[in-house]
């Protein structure tokens, strides 16, 4: 199964689950959303496909790769502005990230990382003065390849702020949480699942396990992580 | 002066060196392994692990009690290795002005040293090639060359002909005594060839196991019956300088002192240039009168000087006339016994013209015995 | 999409450039030492100065972060001035020559362990200082190895990417070198971009190689002397 970094966590223990009620044992392959669609269309050998967004879902259903009629949305996540606890940066509103305290704004890659690509977009939409938020921080932009880099450099420096989504500071972590983005802005933020062409046991294990991870002992442990219920 | 005493841990055994050598032209004799290159390399000072003193010519360069050490560069020894190490990534002229730093000199005064020395050695042809492609007896006069144009106050040989064929040897001994007659340099020379040690110094001192056995004027020592096993190996040979005369045919004459003449093998060297003869003392047959009906073509008239026994040999050491060189020649402890040669006496000594040795700068039609 | 590739090669030229500028007289440095002194602790920087060979690269970069970061011995904290190299090109230059320096070490190490010790007491004793005969014998004998050293060196900061990226991150136009922005290129799924620094990324390699093979094929200083 490859799946997006951000639901590692909280697979890990659906899994879990899913072998207590007397399913298969799952391999997992966690990275970031668009490495996992540029792997499945190099040709990478997966059952099930879980992304972080609908463009690198998108990307591997144009390439045929997606059984048809098998996608669904699973859950929605929210962004978040983290910094290290040394640090005093605060903020109230998006705005007041331009001019900020910091050196850095650690991210997904903009151009492909999901989490970097949500922000990129909402941080667009947002005017300021003359122009966009984005045109005024992008120069901070440290880019990353998964969300768990992005968040990795803020844990280790304090002049730093990133861009991470909720669950990944949710249940315990070394960063502290500053600032939510408002549900208002930006598209939503979802999780959409598929069965993988070519997989070894998609008419049999694999959609089970797809089933099972729409059923209520799976949503509730999405919950747990701090995942939004669609 | 040079005065040595010095004690350095080498393996197998320890290099505990003292003499003081008053000549200018001193030789350390010994054989491989005696320690003679890493007491050349102390007195360089390229060791710095030696203990004790080195003092030349009333100047310290080493105490390591009043803990005082000259470093190399401020010594002033032109060092000839026996593998001549030029720079390899210079050619020829540029390894002769390698030393030129220390002199400090007009480059005038420079390409005139250069000139000079170029010349003795019979180099000059070589200046523009690159050190590559060299052969043996080139190497080493360039090496020669190189310490002599640093200006140097004591030329340091270590083995310079060891490296080289015996032909080349002949031909290269030469150049190394007249660029020591030329230069009126101090010699400090290394070698295991008593041949050379005869040719080129005065003084010699004996070296063995790390330790000087011997020390004193160069027949002597050489013939010392506790030196003596050390020579034996090649033989000892009688080193005669002499004049050329005329050399005609297969032929060649040298006088070696007023009246005395002695018939070689042919040589290069125009009339009245030095020329060297090497004698074997085994090629040296002793008659109490002058004898008839021999081929051999020199009889030397001499009278003996001393008789030593040396491992089952008798060394039978006589001086040609009053003021002429002293031979040594090799006889049985019998045909002493019976010719009865004795300190005093008056005998002839046989020497085959075939059986003598020049050493000549073109010593290619020297002949062996 | 080319100004993006340009500015890439550019930084990755100019980051290979200044780390080789740095390490070759560091690593020749080390290299003499080794190849000609016995010290106290010699075999520990032997062995220092390979690792970054055995590591892996992310290894490397990791161990840079924990000595750079705020909290770490050479951090912002602990120096009381910030070295300014965590994301920045100074980062990029810093994690380049780490991983090149073992390649330049023991390039030249094997550089100098050719050339005979002798020839340096032989220029001593014709007046030259130790200095002046490092400099002046030494070095110019060593010289088509020193410069192997540098290219090899050189090779191995500009195809660096696992220590740089962590040190100095991947951003554009600031630290992404040729190597970080083939990897963004292709997770981006920038097929075309991609291409053209593969293709700019071959042929600095194919530069470099010729160079190198050139030097190599003609034998440096081989020990001299008959005995």
């Amino acid at each position: 199964m490859f799946a997006a970094a951000s639901l590692e966590g909280a697979l890990v223990e659906v899994a879990e689950a899913f072998g207590e009620s007397g399913g298969l044992p799952i391999t997992f392959n966690f990275a970031a959303s668009n490495a996992l669609a540029q792997q499945l269309r190099a040709g990478g050998r997966a059952d099930l496909f879980i992304s972080a967004d609908e463009f690198w879902m998108d990307f591997v259903d144009e390439e045929n790769r997606l059984v048809p009629g098998t996608r669904l949305d699973l859950c929605g996540n929210r962004l978040v502005v983290v910094a290290h606890p040394d640090s005093r940066f605060s903020m109230e509103r998006l705005e007041d990230l331009a001019g900020g305290d910091f050196h850095h704004l650690s991210m997904g890659d903009p151009d492909a990382v999901p989490v970097g690509r949500y922000a990129r977009a909402v941080l667009e939409s947002v005017r300021v003065g003359d122009g966009d938020l984005w045109s005024k921080i992008e120069e901070f932009v440290v880019p990353a390849v998964d969300v768990r880099a992005a968040l990795g450099l803020v844990e280790q420096e304090p002049r730093a702020v990133g861009i991470v989504y909720r669950t990944d500071v949710h249940r315990q972590s070394k960063v502290r949480l500053v600032f939510e983005f408002p549900r208002s802005r930006g598209a939503p933020i979802r999780y959409p699942a598929a069965l993988v062409q070519g997989g070894q046991s998609n008419s049999g294990p694999a959609e089970v396990f797809l089933s099972f991870l729409v059923g209520p002992v799976a949503t509730e442990i999405f919950r747990s992580w701090g995942f939004e219920p669609l | 002066m040079l005065q040595v005493d010095i004690r350095l841990e080498l393996a197998p055994f320890p290099l505990q060196v003292s003499f003081s050598a008053d000549r200018r032209l001193t030789s350390i004799f010994g054989a491989s392994g005696a320690g003679k290159t890493s007491l050349l390399e102390v007195i360089a000072g390229l060791r710095r692990d030696a203990k004790g003193r080195v003092v030349y010519e009333g100047e310290i360069w080493l105490d390591t009690d009043a803990g005082l050490f000259v470093p190399p560069e401020e010594r002033r020894v032109g060092y000839v290795p026996q593998d001549g190490l030029l720079f390899p990534h210079l050619d020829v002229r540029a390894n002769l002005l390698s030393g030129s730093a220390r002199r400090g000199r007009a480059p005038e005064a420079d390409s005139d040293l250069l000139r000079r020395i170029t010349q003795l050695l019979e180099i000059e042809g070589l200046l523009e090639r690159s050190v590559g492609g060299l052969s043996g007896g080139e190497r080493q006069r360039v090496a020669l060359a190189r310490a002599v144009c640093s200006a140097p106050r004591l030329l340091v040989l270590d083995e310079p002909l060891a490296s080289l064929d015996l032909p080349l040897r002949r031909r290269i001994l030469p150049f190394l005594r007249r660029l020591r007659d030329e230069l009126d340099l101090p010699f400090l020379h290394v070698s295991h060839d008593p041949l050379e040690v005869q040719a080129l110094c005065e003084e010699v001192v004996v070296l063995r196991r790390g330790a000087v056995v011997a020390q004193g004027a160069v027949a002597d020592v050489l013939t010392d019956p506790g030196v003596h096993p050390l020579v034996r190996d090649e033989g000892f040979e009688n080193l005669l300088v002499g004049t050329a005369c005329a050399a005609e045919g297969g032929a060649g004459e040298v006088e070696l002192c007023a009246g005395v003449r002695l018939k070689v093998p042919s040589f290069v060297e125009g009339v009245g240039e030095s020329v060297l003869v090497g004698v074997p003392a085994q090629q040296i047959l002793v008659a109490v009168e002058r004898p008839r009906g021999l081929s051999a073509q020199n009889y030397l008239r001499c009278r003996i000087r001393s008789v030593r026994s040396v491992e089952g040999l008798e060394m039978v050491l006589a001086a040609v006339a009053a003021e002429g060189p002293e031979l040594v020649a090799e006889v049985t402890p019998q045909a002493r016994k019976e010719l009865d040669l004795e300190v005093g006496r008056e005998v002839f000594f046989v020497v085959k013209q075939t059986g003598c040795r020049v050493y000549s700068r073109g010593a290619t039609r020297a002949t062996f015995e | 999409m080319v100004p993006d590739a340009l500015s890439a090669l550019r930084l990755t030229l100019l980051v290979a450039s200044v780390s080789i500028l740095l390490v070759l007289p560091l690593g020749a440095g080390l290299a003499y030492a080794m190849a000609r002194r016995s010290f106290y602790g010699r075999s520990v920087l032997v062995a220092l100065t390979s690792l970054p060979l055995v590591l892996p690269p992310t290894a490397v970069g990791l161990l840079l972060l924990r000595l750079l970061g705020s909290e770490g011995p050479l951090g912002r904290s602990t120096l009381g001035v910030d070295l300014g190299l965590l994301l920045t090109w100074k980062g990029a230059v810093l994690a380049s020559s780490v991983m090149a320096l073992p390649l330049v070490v023991r390039t030249a190490r094997v550089t100098f362990e050719a050339i005979d010790p002798r020839l340096e007491q032989m220029a001593r004793t014709l007046g030259h200082s130790g200095v002046s005969a490092f400099f002046r014998f030494t070095l110019p004998m060593a010289r088509r190895g020193l410069l192997a050293a540098a290219i090899l060196g050189f090779t191995r900061a500009v195809g660096e990417f696992g220590a740089t990226v962590m040190v100095a991150g991947n951003i554009q136009g600031r630290t992404r070198t040729l190597a970080g922005a083939i990897f963004s290129a292709q997770q981006g799924g920038r097929d075309r971009e991609a291409t053209l620094l593969l293709i700019a990324a071959v042929l600095v390699g194919f530069v470099a190689i010729f160079a190198s093979e050139r030097l190599a094929g003609v034998p440096s200083v081989r020990r001299s002397g008959l005995r």
